[in-house]
């Protein structure tokens, strides 16, 4: 028998579907937050790619106009400038001192010019900043789950979505119980001498069985999803994806091409 | 109905049955109240009558599993849930991480159906109202606290719309007022026809929602009698089972010398839990 489920709740503020679909689409802080999270991901490995790949001082220069660009309309300098600057800073003075102090690597003189050794070092500096610019900013204005649910939208198979989801949900779970952990040890009076690398150390021996009992979490997760039908073939109903325009549509198809003849460039070697 | 003929069951790659023999068959608008000390086989018990065991978590069951007339052998995952809907005990682990609001989240199990979008809306719209969920219909399931994770995870249940519906310790993370709004939506459940399953160690939950109670030891049934009968029988004490405040009040009562009136003590607990 099926139970009757057709008798309808009072409801303490009756809900107009319309408006529902409105509340639970994300509000766009900035315009680029309203670009489509697609877009976003392909803006962002087009920039890493002529960062990367170009070479001398035109594709970082490049890639930084596109990538500080992005981040200043994204209002969001301060949380990608930082981690950017970290990373390359340190290299680009470790590249210019190798270069000054080893010599260049095609067996010139012993020691290069320090012009050139700045040079070296400025690029470094340059292709890492940009690099961990454009990882950053993606990363940190494009929710997981809303790219999940566009690419659902076209097409890509659910079992990809979901199970990417799951598994880069493992590594933060992991070390939140490790916080927990070692934050209960300390509690209990557990002292950990030393810096934060001997906490790091001292955090080790937890990771082994965090990540047991997390993926036994992942088993009971997936157990979880089976039971709600996301096993079900077929199509399933979206109540609302990104929108997408048709000028994305097209940037995203021409910063396609301009990847892919850069690297058939770089490959048969026409680039220098 | 729900009616499970088990003679073992084991868990993946283990010989020795953690269930069984047993038999159970829970009658439309029913409520079956499972206890039993840990490890007894509570969870395996709940997984086994909804399916789940062996249709997701595999190992294999010896028996059968007929639901309204009907065999599960072979039958998919996501029809099965359908038929009874499964809440594990671990609130944590039930929210799915792909939804960005409650609403979503609710809503996953009626999406992944492929349901008409208004249907989605308004089983959602029905499953947060019954358990009182409407003012957090757009907060980040991540940001939920236990008990709200576990009122989510049931109403994600509720608006799959089972037929019968086994809870695993679905009040273990929250406050009285959630265990009254879960036993509420539950009673509602079963006066329309629903057999459920309420596996619990807390037995004021059970107590007046439950009117059999089965308990469990070592994966075989032990006792499966009125819930009353069972409160009072030795075995219950001697597994370590706590019975419900009514009863021990009556039992404490009774040895200092004071008898007490069973029906006005239950009303006055009854009135007691709801101020
Ligand atoms: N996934 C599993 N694989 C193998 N054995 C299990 C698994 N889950 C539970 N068991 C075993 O089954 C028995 C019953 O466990 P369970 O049903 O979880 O008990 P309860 O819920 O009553 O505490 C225990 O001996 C337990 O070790
Ligand atoms: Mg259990």
């Amino acid at each position: 028998m099926q139970v009757g489920w057709t008798f309808v709740t009072a409801l303490r503020h009756p809900p107009d579907p319309g408006s529902r679909l409105e509340q639970i689409r994300p509000v766009p802080a900035t315009p680029y937050h309203a670009l489509n999270p697609t877009t976003r991901l392909v803006l962002g490995l087009a920039t890493a790619m002529v960062d990367l790949v170009v070479p001398g001082l035109a594709g970082p220069v490049v890639a930084l106009v596109v990538a500080g660009t992005s981040t200043l309309v994204a209002r969001n300098l301060a949380r990608v400038a930082r981690p950017a600057l970290v990373l390359a800073v340190p290299l680009g003075l470790l590249a210019a001192a190798e270069r000054l102090l080893l010599g260049s690597r095609s067996g010139g003189p012993a020691a290069a010019s320090p012009s050139d050794a700045a040079l070296l070092g400025l690029e470094v500096l340059l292709r890492v900043g940009v690099l961990v610019a454009a990882v950053v900013l993606f990363a940190d204005t494009t929710d997981g789950r809303v790219l999940a649910l566009d690419l659902e939208h076209r097409g890509v198979s659910r079992r990809l979505t979901y199970g990417t989801l799951q598994v880069l949900g493992l590594g933060p779970a992991v070390w939140a119980r490790i916080a927990q952990i070692t934050a209960a040890q300390r509690a209990r009076g557990l002292r950990v001498g030393g810096g934060p690398f001997a906490a790091f150390r001292a955090s080790l021996p937890l990771v082994f069985p965090t990540l047991v009992s997390a993926l036994g979490d992942f088993a009971e997760g997936s157990l979880a999803l089976e039971s709600r039908a996301s096993g079900r073939p077929g199509a399933r109903t979206l109540l609302w994806w990104p929108p997408d325009r048709r000028a994305e549509r097209v940037l995203r198809w021409a910063l396609t091409a301009l990847v892919l003849a850069i690297v058939v460039l770089r490959v048969a070697g026409r680039l220098g | 109905m729900i009616r499970l003929l088990c003679r073992g069951y084991a868990y993946p790659v283990m010989t020795a049955p953690a269930l069984g023999p047993l038999e159970l068959a829970v009658d439309h608008g029913e409520v079956v109240g499972v206890m039993g000390p840990n490890e007894a086989g509570k969870t395996t018990l709940g997984l086994v009558l909804s399916g789940m065991a062996p249709a997701v978590v595999g190992g294999t069951l010896d028996g059968s599993l007929e639901i309204d007339g009907v065999g599960t052998r072979g039958q998919p995952a996501h029809e099965l849930a359908q038929r009874v809907g499964y809440v594990a005990q671990n609130p944590a682990t039930q929210l799915s991480h792909l939804s960005r609001t409650v609403y979503e989240e609710v809503a996953l199990g009626p999406m992944n159906l492929g349901l008409p979008r208004e249907e989605i809306l308004e089983r959602v719209d029905d499953a947060l109202a019954r358990l009182g969920l409407e003012d957090l219909a757009l907060r980040d399931p991540r940001r939920l606290s236990g008990g709200e994770a576990q009122l989510v995870a049931i109403a994600a249940l509720l608006a799959m719309r089972p037929s019968h519906l086994v809870l695993d310790e679905p009040t273990s993370q929250l406050d009285p007022a959630g265990t009254r709004l879960v036993r509420h939506a539950l009673a509602e459940l079963v006066g329309q026809g629903a057999a459920l399953v309420l596996i619990e160690h807390k037995a004021d939950l059970m107590d007046g929602l439950c009117r059999r109670i089965i308990v469990l030891d070592h994966g075989r049934i032990v006792l499966d009698d009125a819930a009353d009968a069972v409160f009072e029988h030795p075995d219950f004490l001697r597994l370590g089972l706590v019975p419900p405040a009514r009863v021990r009040l009556r039992r404490l009562a009774a040895s200092a010398g004071v008898s007490l009136d069973p029906l006005r003590l239950a009303t006055a607990l009854a009135d007691g839990a709801q101020s």
